[in-house]
Order: C-alpha cells, then structure tokens, then sequence
C-alpha cells in the first residue's frame, strides 16, 4: 500500500529515469524500492509506458502530398534547397 | 528551413492533434507565421526550437478549442488534477510482448495520450515523444524548466494509470493476475 513516504519519492521517479536526479535522491529512492514492491511496480510499469509510447512512433518521412501542399503554399514548387530564412511567400 | 524541419513540425502536431488534416493545418501555419517573422528571429534559442513554439502554440489553440475548459499551457499547475493519483499497482510487464503489439493495445495508447490536458500532452510530446531536452521544452513552450519536469512527471503518471487499468484486464484475462 502507498503511504506519504512513498508519495514523496515518487514525486523524483521522473528525474530517477531520465537519469536526472542527484546522487542522495537515488540513493534514498533505491533504499526505498528494495522495501516496497508496490513502488516498485509504479516504477516498472512507468518505464515499461513510457517505452512503450517512445516505441510506438517510429519516425516517418512527411507524406508527399502533404509536403508539396506545403511547398505550394509558401511559393517554393520546385525549389527543394532553400537557405534558412532566404525566401518566403511573397 | 523548410526541408530540415518539416517533417518535425508535423511529427509534432501530428502527436498533439491525432488528426492528419489538423496536423497539416498546423504545419501550414507554422512555416507561414515564421517566414512572416523570420526577421523578428533573435537566435536566443534554436530555429528549431523556434519553430517548434510556433508549432506548440498553433497546436494548443486548436487543443483549447475542442475542449474549452481544459486547463491552459499558462495556467498555475499547482491544482487538483495535478495531483498524481496510483490505483493500479499490479505489475503487468509480465505479459508477452506480443501482447502489447495489437491494434487494441495501440489503440490504448493514443486514448491514454489523448486524455491528457493540452499543457501535460504539450510537455510529454516534446520531451518524450520529440526527444527533447528539459530546456529546450521549456523554451518551446515559454514555461519553466521545473515546470516541464513537474507536468512530465504528472503526464508519465497519468498514461501508466491508464494503460495499467487497461494491461492488467489482459493479464486477468492471460491468468497472470
């Protein structure tokens, strides 16, 4: 069962995986976890989601269409190396 | 600009909006807005992280329509749906993997993804979706860096509730639970 102590822990797990959290949180979370199988699961099950969206999108190329559409409206057809910020729509 | 950034752009409205025409819309108006304002570009952040301001804010407008009285990307956080809130405590990577390859599973995922307010979807597209840094979200979205930590924090909490409720069904269903 979660209590307070855990709640407050918990309150680091972000920065605990993103590998972000000073040395004496990590210390006081990982004494904490090897007591407390309910944290545990939250943090298994928090890792295991935040893989599971990261996983779940694996980058795509723009659609042709939609590119072209985009070059249609900004006035670039047929320019496909633009310097930055050197032409706009007019 | 155009070539280097357009497939992130829609990545990022894509993920915010789950609609293909909204997300054009988006992309559309992001690159108008900055060839309007490329001169107005003071290089204080990246051109990409620029651009994905533009992008962020034209994509929480829209959000903000569909759901007025969602909370907004420059309100306080410190309010009640904040609060995290753990239900589900079992421990459901146990099931296969397969399991969490299906149509249905994924479908869970974009429900999950699309039952967060618009300023903790913001945070957790960027951050954990787009791949971008603590700083750079925060610049993006023109909030505070503990702010983007926090809102993660509630968004990560809030999705696993919501794929708990929904893989621990399937482990009762497997007899895993």
């Amino acid at each position: 069962m979660l209590d307070q102590h855990c709640g407050e822990l918990l309150e680091a797990l972000s920065l605990y995986i993103d590998h972000e959290a000073s040395q004496a949180v990590c210390e006081a979370l990982e004494q904490h976890l090897a007591g407390c199988v309910d944290c545990r699961t939250v943090l298994k099950t928090l890792e295991k989601t935040i893989a599971l969206y990261r996983g779940s999108r694996p980058e795509q190329p723009l659609p042709a269409d939609v590119h072209q559409r985009l070059l249609d409206l900004l006035g670039l057809s047929g320019s496909r190396a633009l310097p930055d910020g050197s032409a706009g729509p007019g | 600009m155009v070539e280097t950034y357009s497939p992130q752009v829609f990545h990022l409205a894509s993920h915010m909006l789950h609609d293909p025409q909204e997300a054009e819309d988006v992309l559309q108006e992001t690159f108008l807005n900055a060839f309007r304002a490329i001169g107005r570009f003071e290089g204080r952040s990246s051109l990409g992280t620029w651009l994905y301001r533009i992008a962020a804010n034209q994509a929480l407008m829209r959000l903000r329509r569909r759901a007025p009285a969602a909370v907004s990307i420059d309100e306080p956080i410190d309010n009640g749906e904040t609060e995290p809130i753990l239900l589900e405590l079992f421990d459901w990577c146990c099931l296969p993997e397969e399991e969490f390859m299906t149509a249905e599973a994924q479908d869970q995922l974009e429900t999950a993804i699309g039952g967060l307010s618009p300023a903790l979807k913001a945070v957790f597209v960027l951050r954990d979706l787009e791949g971008l840094s603590t700083l750079e979200t925060a610049e993006a979205l023109e909030i505070s860096e503990a702010a983007v930590k926090t809102r993660l924090l509630r968004a990560r909490l809030q999705l696993r509730e919501s794929l708990s409720a929904y893989f621990t069904e399937r482990a009762r269903e497997a007899g895993l639970a």
